[in-house]
């Protein structure tokens, strides 16, 4: 088979991993070598999907002994299967970075023969990066569950950034559809990571050039839509991931139907808004010091697609508001809808020398428009009256008519509204 | 470094002209900044008309932040910026020490959006210079052109020269050039357009960009916003993207006319569904959502809840020099 031919067949079935941050490493670039890390991460193209290019992501092959229902390169699927060699990846990511096409490499792999044989061949790639290019920029390395500790120790001492997918929320989901994997497995090789994580950073704390430990961290993915669980347990998940075992991110990956699929999923795939209410989410639960459980509002354990997260925990908690721009406290002024964090730190810090009205505010680049019902501040504000009004809530919430559009066949074709 | 760029870039000729003004008390609205052919930037004053002015001392130091500053605002295109440099200069030299710290000064704000819109365009130099390894009498030469928004090169090429410090490479813009043969960074004159050659990766390359793309999950407005159609051109990958629009419109109408064939058959409308054309944010995602409604509602128009618009515009707003966030 060609090489351009093996790179489409296994770029194409990378693609459903989401990550393809580059950021979080500064490594610096060897003496005589290629490259280096930069620590925020550089996007060097965007998909006609709207997504970022920043690493070549890939899987070693997408031949797997496994049969996970959800995932398009199961054994039983009758895709195309290709593979590259250890040595091919690494000369191609070279390549391309010399080119300034990417930051580095995300490797993954279907398992062939058995998890260790699988997670070596990815390792073996990452040495040879290292030590044959003398490579120093970004290798992100999928840790294959299961796989050795000598194994998964040494690739984290050659990558950035270890990842273990998580795969579904719950162990029920994942016993169903996924056979040859084990929630137990899983988190074991997740605490193996953090455990050398731990190790490492505690080392360097001794001596400055002991060897990193995947300095950007570890993340994992899961599949959501692929069962009926819903999004308060998807988030429970996650934020119990987060606190045991130190993830950087969880990435969430909307299902969508592969050929022939297992008659216990579903035929139509998972709403890509669903997604993005996640990732806002669990956004909130990182930077904005929500808790998992105050984030979904109704009983039934959904999100509300039509409202982001934040905007509907306002609306539901309206007696905690209206907030004082000039006096409220940073955790306060997290909550109100409209302030990122960034925002929050400019009023802040503008607040040392002056008062904030509503003029201020948008100098600050504050989107006024959307947080003034949650604000009092220097100045009249009329604005905020609709708080305890019933229209606020309508205000923000798409009429049936408008959601009608969604249907519309050209913003079906075009994406565009 | 500064020697060889052309005059108008120079942070250190406004330096030595600002001092001079400063020194004579020019009041801001009536010192001029001008680049005039090859001579350095000029007091645009006659020196008579200063005679009777009291002398004001520069301040014995002028905040680290301004000169930071300074030197990045100086890349900007816009020739309004040395005026504003020296207003902001003026203002810390008659008592407002902690000016800059002040961000809704309007000054301080405009100053600060240009460094912004600096920084960013530094940034998409790294990220969308491509290079093309190109044959060269010893070996091969990695060159790259491109078209930044600003006078951002000298700014940016130190990364290239750390990153890809074993290679031989040089960056042309139009306005100036950055050249790289393993030693020293050298800048040099710009130039009007690419140079011509071929490089045989491009075309694993683009087959890399065109199976990456999802055409399940198209977003023309996400992919507008983060890479505008001015940078297209230039990207090897460019002359994918109209092709990979296509398919996904392909893929789009075939589902939907499934969709239909199955609502017609099982005799029953679907739910609508809820979801929405754009999305694939890969955590472009702040605590904020639907932009569109205060205002929609207000107006009293009908507007769709365009949730590609939303994402698009914070990821231009938060995404650019940020690089990404994790």
């Amino acid at each position: 088979m060609e090489q351009v031919d093996t790179l489409r067949i296994l770029s194409g079935a990378a693609r459903y991993d989401a990550s393809c941050a580059s950021s979080g490493s500064n490594r610096p670039a060897p003496r005589g070598g290629l490259g280096d890390g930069a620590s925020s991460g550089i996007c060097h193209s965007y998909t006609p999907d709207g997504r970022c290019i920043s690493l070549l992501k890939l899987l070693l092959t997408n031949a797997c002994i496994l049969d996970c229902q959800y995932c398009v390169n199961r054994r039983s699927s009758g895709v195309e299967r290709a593979r590259f060699t250890p040595a091919e990846v690494a000369d191609l990511t070279a390549d391309f970075y010399r080119r300034n096409y990417i930051e580095g490499l995300f490797l993954s792999s279907g398992i062939v023969r058995s998890a260790d044989f699988t997670m070596e061949l990815l390792v073996e790639t990452a040495r040879l990066l290292r030590e044959e290019h003398r490579f120093g920029g970004y290798i992100h390395l999928k840790a294959i569950p299961g796989a050795s500790s000598e194994l998964v120790l040494q690739a984290g001492r050659l990558a950035d950034r270890l990842s273990m997918n998580i795969e579904l929320p719950t162990d029920g989901d994942l016993a169903k559809l996924a056979p040859g994997k084990d929630a137990g497995v899983i988190e074991r090789g997740m605490r193996l990571i953090r455990g050398g994580r731990d190790q490492a950073e505690d080392e360097r704390k001794r001596f400055r050039s002991a060897p990193r430990f995947a300095p950007a961290g570890q993340t994992t993915q899961m599949v959501v839509g692929a069962t009926p669980s819903s999004d308060a347990s998807v988030l429970a998940r996650a934020s119990e991931l987060y606190a045991r075992h130190g993830l950087r991110r969880v990435y969430y990956s909307a299902y969508s139907p592969t050929s022939a699929p297992h008659p216990d999923l579903p035929a139509a795939r998972a709403p890509l808004v669903r997604e993005h209410r996640l990732y806002q989410a669990d956004w909130l639960m990182r930077f904005y010091g929500f808790d998992a459980g105050e984030i979904v509002g109704g009983s039934d354990g959904r999100l509300d697609l039509e409202l982001d997260p934040k905007l509907a925990w306002a609306l539901r908690n309206r007696a905690r508001f209206p907030v004082d721009v000039n006096s409220a406290p940073r955790e306060s002024l997290l909550r109100v809808p409209g302030l990122g964090v960034r925002a929050v730190e400019r009023i802040l810090g503008a607040r040392r020398f002056r008062r904030l009205g509503g003029a201020e505010l948008s100098r600050l680049r504050v989107p006024v428009r959307r947080a003034a019902p949650f604000l009092v501040w220097e100045g009249s504000n009329p604005a905020v009256r609709a708080l305890d009004g019933p229209g606020l809530e309508a205000r923000f919430r798409p009429r049936a008519a408008q959601l009608s559009l969604f249907q519309n066949t050209r913003a079906a074709v075009t994406g565009e509204l | 470094m500064n020697a060889a760029a052309p005059l108008e870039l120079s942070f250190d000729g406004w330096r030595a002209a600002a001092r001079e003004y400063l020194a004579l008390g020019v009041p801001p609205h009536e010192a001029i900044f001008a680049a005039t052919g090859k001579e350095p930037l000029l007091p645009g004053i006659a020196v008579d008309r200063a005679a009777g002015r009291e002398r004001r001392r520069p301040p014995a130091r002028v905040p680290a932040g301004l000169v930071a500053l300074g030197r990045t605002v100086a890349c900007h295109s816009s020739p309004a910026r040395w005026g504003l440099l020296y207003r902001g200069l003026w203002r810390i030299a008659c008592g407002e020490r902690s000016l800059l710290g002040n961000p809704v000064d309007e000054d301080v704000f405009r100053l600060r959006s240009m460094a912004h819109e600096v920084e960013k365009d530094v940034h998409r130099i790294r990220a969308l210079v491509r290079f093309r390894a190109l044959p060269e009498t010893a070996g091969e030469r990695y060159v790259a052109f491109h078209r930044p928004d600003h006078f951002t090169l000298p700014l940016a090429a130190p990364f290239f020269a750390r990153r890809f410090a074993s290679m031989r490479w040089s960056i042309l813009t139009p306005h100036a050039s950055a050249h790289w043969d393993g030693g020293e960074l050298e800048l040099g004159p710009g130039v009007a357009a690419a140079p011509s050659g071929s490089d045989e990766l491009e075309v694993l390359w683009r087959a890399y960009y065109a199976s990456s793309c999802n055409p399940a999950r198209l977003s023309p407005a996400l992919l507008r916003s983060h890479l505008p159609e001015r940078f297209r051109s230039a990207l090897p990958e460019g002359s994918e993207i109209a092709s990979l629009l296509r398919a996904g419109r392909d893929v789009a109408s075939s589902r939907s006319n499934q969709r239909a064939a199955r609502s017609a058959s099982s005799g029953h409308r679907e739910s609508p569904p809820p979801e929405a054309p754009a999305s694939g944010v890969d955590g472009g995602a702040g605590g904020e959502g639907l932009r569109f409604t205060a205002r929609s509602a207000a107006v009293g128009t009908v507007r769709a809840p365009s949730l590609a618009r939303s994402v698009a515009a914070r990821g231009q707003r938060i995404l650019p020099h940020r690089g990404q966030r994790q």
